[in-house]
């Protein structure tokens, strides 16, 4: 539902000037620019657009919902009540969710960046028989989508009693093939062996040459790492569908289709659905802009010292 | 004003289109464990729940006098526990608790099938009369006439009771239904020179062709492009019986004269460009076409009031309703579309508990108030709770002082208790909805468009390894 808006950001904003000013199409002939531009232009449109449609349609009441244009503003701005209502209709259930889903994607991607970290340097650091061998079942694993390994869990959750808790959705959430890929790359390229001998020499355990040294060296990747994941975890919407059967569980995601079930015996709940959907964006949002600096400065610098 | 219900057989009632002659479970329903394994309807890949047939497995015994028990009712209404509450405060050791799923087709069926395999089903889910039949395909309900559930029976109005009667079985308690209605605009039927609904269709597409010359950009309808649950009303509608079970085996018939009459009507008008093509049903074109009037017409299920409603709520006297325009040289007939029963999950722990809740649930007047007021729900169980709910207030001055209830309760009388769902209707819902978009599309026939929705969903029971044929 969202993967659009986050998409849009480092894209739009990081390509799109390129062209016109220093960067490298400097040399291209002015024909080129224009159509390069034009092209971005329509990619940012297209991804911008429906983004622009959910804001600009909360904040118009149900009726002006149907009754204005798409884009432009109601005859009364509602922006407020339709979020005072999303928080307090059905039992004031959409906090549980933005909790839920806050606790899902921020721990899920914490503990899944620090177990990719330590996968991926462990792989690119230490030599042992069978390696290579682990690495590339890891890469298939990118491979599986992860929907199709939802449905198995839930038959294993099911059996160990796991089934419609936190940790249903939380412990799938983990592991993250991607991310662990990208830690080893990047641990081959950032972490110089030769440090590692030196904290080794100086006596400090493997342990905490990792999380002092390691970790730092990757923190680059590890934003990567942590917000695709957080990204994923966020939008994800049918592990939670499989997984849980409790409304006090559910993720924004789930939790919004369940109203959107709703909508055709109560009209009122499209324009809950539209306001809540803008919403559930908005912590996507703050999380790129605050850390695509990283994110940026992350890859360009891994593809310079690989 | 209520239909005499007669018993019969174990199931209680047997339908015309039902014959229990020579009919074997096995055939209709089930044909081995290699045939669902290998073709389960979770498309999740869920395989059927192996408890074995639903008639064979021993009775579960009612609970203990002094247990207490709490039973989970999966719905897709945000507000049913509000309605649930009613009942917890007065059945201390029978507590109910709702959890609300996505819809149906929109995950929540897929989730029951995933949960008869898991083992963790709740006691009681709200399913539409359609699936009925694919969750029998799985073996995924009690049969709860078991489980004293024709007690209540005289209680239910028998169209509603039969979408839930299945061969030898009754399994699920009718929450509410939608007897097809016909929304429209009566100040602009005026104003196109229409006199008020049509009593015909033939009326109906002269009042299309009026309303297209009278006013440019403007359309009697929108014409729900590859919509099956309305088609399928249209042709139960115009007497036709897409599935029956006769002789132990599936007949699958989409083209039988009714529904080949309903096809044709249909493609006439669509091309001489009479109806909406521009603004798909449910799209905010449309609701902004209602209200500006440029769309005259919406027939769907009873429970369209609400939507009908809540996109123009300030605007009372221009909507009337109406039963639905007739077909020429036919009795009279009304359609359905939608509707729900409680039913209760194959291997559910407390059965009788479940069915005297869900009997309570669709029968007491304070829990249909309730679900009218707190879930929206469309044409309760009954005729006389319909009667007596707080809905009806007597003239509705927003359908221009039509009293909506009598309205619907007498186009209740006229719908046909024949039709049957076929096993594998999520599949032939979307081979209808890809039949119909491309002959719309392309231009081609409505009834070629059957013919192929007919021969898919043929394949589809057939790979399931139930006995079907193609009648005509």
């Amino acid at each position: 539902m969202t993967v659009t808006a986050d998409a849009t950001k480092p894209g739009g904003k990081a390509s799109a000037p390129r062209p016109t000013g220093k960067g490298v199409a400097t040399g291209a002939p002015l024909r080129s620019k224009i159509l390069v531009t034009a092209i971005l232009a329509a990619v940012t449109a297209y991804f911008v657009i429906p983004v622009l449609w959910v804001f600009v349609a909360s904040t118009k009441t149900t009726s002006d919902l149907f009754n204005s244009f798409g884009f432009g503003l109601g005859s009364e701005f509602a922006l407020f009540d339709n979020i005072a209502r999303v928080f307090s209709v059905n039992g004031a259930i959409f906090l549980r969710w933005t909790f839920n889903s806050i606790l899902y994607s921020v721990v899920g991607a914490l503990l899944a960046t620090l177990l990719a970290a330590a996968a991926g340097y462990a792989l690119a650091k230490y030599r042992f028989r069978g390696r290579e061998l682990v690495f590339g079942m890891v890469l298939g694993g990118v491979l599986v989508p992860a929907a199709a390994t939802a449905l198995p869990l839930y038959l294993l959750f099911s059996q160990i009693g796991l089934a419609n808790t936190y940790l249903a959705v939380l412990l799938p959430s983990l592991i993250s093939p991607f991310g662990l890929y990208l830690c080893r790359i990047y641990a081959d390229a950032s972490v110089p062996d030769s440090i590692i001998e030196s904290a080794r020499l100086e006596g400090a355990g493997e342990g905490r040459i990792f999380f002092s040294l390691g970790l730092r060296l990757m923190a680059p990747a590890l934003v990567t790492v942590f917000l695709f994941q957080m990204v994923g975890i966020w939008n994800n919407f049918f592990l939670p569908l499989v997984m849980l059967a409790d409304e006090e569980l559910y993720p924004i995601t789930l939790g919004l289709v369940t109203w959107q079930s709703y909508q055709g015996r109560d009209i009122e709940m499209y324009t809950n659905v539209v306001t809540g959907s803008m919403l559930s964006i908005i912590p996507l949002v703050i999380a790129i802009v605050v850390l695509q600096r990283f994110w940026r400065g992350g890859l360009t610098e891994g593809s310079i010292k690989g | 004003m209520k239909v005499p219900i007669p018993r019969r057989g174990p199931g209680g009632l047997t339908r015309p289109g039902l014959s229990n002659q020579g009919l074997s479970r096995r055939g209709l329903l089930r044909a081995g464990l290699t045939a669902s394994a290998a073709g389960s309807v979770a498309a999740l890949g869920g395989c059927a729940a192996t408890v074995g047939p639903v008639g064979e497995r021993p009775l579960v015994p009612p609970k203990a006098p002094d247990e207490n028990i709490t039973l989970t009712y999966w719905t897709w209404w945000p507000a049913l526990q509000a309605v649930a509450d009613i009942w917890n405060a007065e059945h201390p050791d029978i507590q109910v608790r709702a959890v609300t799923i996505p819809g149906g087709l929109d995950g929540g069926y897929a989730k029951m099938f995933n949960s008869l395999v898991a083992g963790n089903q709740p006691d009681l889910a709200q399913v539409e009369y359609f699936q009925i039949p694919s969750f029998l395909l799985e073996n995924g309900l009690e049969d709860l006439s078991r489980y004293g559930a024709l007690d209540h029976i005289e209680r239910f109005d028998e169209w509603q009771w039969l979408q839930a009667s299945y061969i030898d079985g009754h399994y699920g308690i009718p929450v509410d239904s939608g007897p097809l209605m016909y929304f429209y605009r009566a100040d602009k039927y005026e104003e196109w020179g229409i006199d008020g609904a049509p009593a015909t269709w033939d009326e109906y597409a002269e009042a299309a062709r009026r309303a297209a010359a009278a006013e440019d950009g403007a359309a009697i309808e929108s014409f729900p492009v590859g919509d099956a649950d309305w088609l399928a009303g249209m042709c139960m509608q115009a007497g036709a019986q897409w599935f029956s079970t006769e002789g132990g085996e599936w007949t699958v018939n989409f083209v039988d004269d009714a529904s080949a009459r309903v096809a044709r009507f249909w493609e006439e008008l669509v091309n001489e460009d009479v109806l909406d093509l521009t603004h798909p049903v449910w799209s905010t074109g449309w609701f902004q076409g209602l209200q500006q009037g440029t769309i005259g017409t919406w027939t769907v299920g009873s429970w369209g009031d609400a939507i009908i409603k809540g996109n123009d709520p300030d605007n009372p006297g221009r909507w009337e309703v109406s039963g639905m325009p007739q077909w020429e040289g036919e009795p009279r007939r009304e359609g359905t579309w939608g509707g729900s029963a409680s039913v209760v999950l194959s291997g559910a722990r407390h059965p009788h508990e479940a069915v005297r809740f869900a009997n309570w649930l669709s029968t007491d007047q304070r829990a249909v108030d309730a679900m009218i007021t707190e879930c929206g729900i469309g044409w309760a169980a009954s005729e006389e709770v319909n009667e007596n709910a707080v809905r009806n207030e007597g003239p509705d001055p927003f359908f221009s002082d039509q009293n909506y209830t009598d309205i619907v309760a007498e186009a209740t009388e006229h719908i046909p208790t024949e039709w049957v769902w076929g096993p594998t209707l999520s599949a032939t819902k979307n081979h209808i909805g890809d039949a119909f978009r491309s002959a719309v599309a392309d231009g081609t026939s409505f009834v070629d468009a059957l013919a192929q929705a007919q021969e898919n969903t043929v394949r589809d029971i057939r790979a399931k390894g139930l006995s079907v044929r193609s009648e005509s």
